[in-house]
């Protein structure tokens, strides 16, 4: 951990409510993406990311110093995104859309495909297998170096980097079997 | 007949992350979240050790009910069976020997 990081850690530490806000600015959206890829849905989310927020208030004293404070958050964040999927036992979820029933207007078809495409999209990404989407997600979207994504997932770098080379694997069958084009 | 996508590395990689971008787009905190989360941090009080230890998530794996519940039925009818009477408890034998009251005092008497 650098000075800036052990600065940071005795800020929160002392409660200091900039340092606070500027960490959920800083991580925040990404911690709230990053659940949503696990969980699929965007209000468990939200949620799971309350609690990591909670989990860091109520843990800071502890708080050892051996990786970066955002390193441990988004460790807890994935933690606790799983915890909800076992707890509630989902191994696929299908992303539900808000739509307003009342309103039986027709929709223009542009909305439409945009919508479905969407939503394809995304049951895509949900039934690639966990342990493979979120080393993906980690890697690709976020573009977080191999050794960073090993300390967030406790694995090896040759394991995060097995993994990542069976999910490409993985995602490229899925891709032809659904006949997604470029 | 419909003809194979392929995909080589540098497209797949492109793909996967244009994936992840329109999954996750547009989601981002709006305010009422972020001040919920900022308001989590002036309340929140550091947890004290023996709340830690509460708070403590312990998963134990517990296979399927039904296989459970037929492990505890064993369990309870092989302790249920020691608390059974048994039925038929051999007698005592008992083999009741005639004296007289002569000879008694005669075995009595030669020992003192």
């Amino acid at each position: 951990m650098n000075q800036q990081e052990k600065l940071m850690t005795q800020q929160l530490r002392d409660k200091n409510s900039l340092t606070y806000k500027k960490l959920i600015d800083d991580c925040g959206d990404r911690l709230l993406r990053l659940a949503f890829i696990v969980v699929g849905d965007q209000q468990i989310a939200e949620d799971v990311v309350q609690e990591s927020f909670l989990a860091l208030y109520q843990n800071i004293e502890t708080f050892r110093g051996e990786s970066s404070i955002i390193t441990w958050l988004t460790r807890v964040t994935i933690n606790k995104a799983k915890n909800v999927l076992r707890r509630k036992k989902l191994k696929s979820i299908d992303f539900k859309e808000g739509i307003d029933i009342q309103d039986t207007s027709p929709l223009p078809e542009e909305y439409l495909e945009t919508k479905e495409k969407k939503v394809k999209v995304r049951n895509l990404l949900l039934s690639l297998p966990l342990k493979y989407r979120d080393v993906l997600y980690l890697y690709y979207y976020e573009e977080i170096k191999i050794k960073e994504i090993a300390d967030i997932l406790d694995l090896t770098e040759s394991g995060v980097k097995s993994r990542l080379k069976r999910g490409r694997e993985h995602m490229k069958e899925l891709l032809v079997e659904r006949g997604v084009a470029q | 007949m419909k003809e194979k996508i392929k995909f080589d590395d540098h497209q797949l990689d492109t793909k996967i992350k244009n994936l992840f971008t329109e999954a996750t787009g547009n989601l981002k905190m709006d305010t009422a979240f972020r001040h919920k989360l900022l308001t989590i941090s002036e309340e929140q009080r550091p947890l004290s050790p023996f709340s830690r230890f509460l708070e403590k998530e312990i998963c134990l794996p517990v296979f399927s009910l039904p296989a459970f519940a037929v492990i505890l039925m064993i369990l309870i009818g092989i302790s249920a069976h020691s608390f059974l009477l048994p039925e038929n408890s051999p007698q005592p034998k008992y083999e009741i020997v005639e004296m007289n009251y002569g000879d008694l005092n005669m075995c009595i008497s030669n020992r003192y």
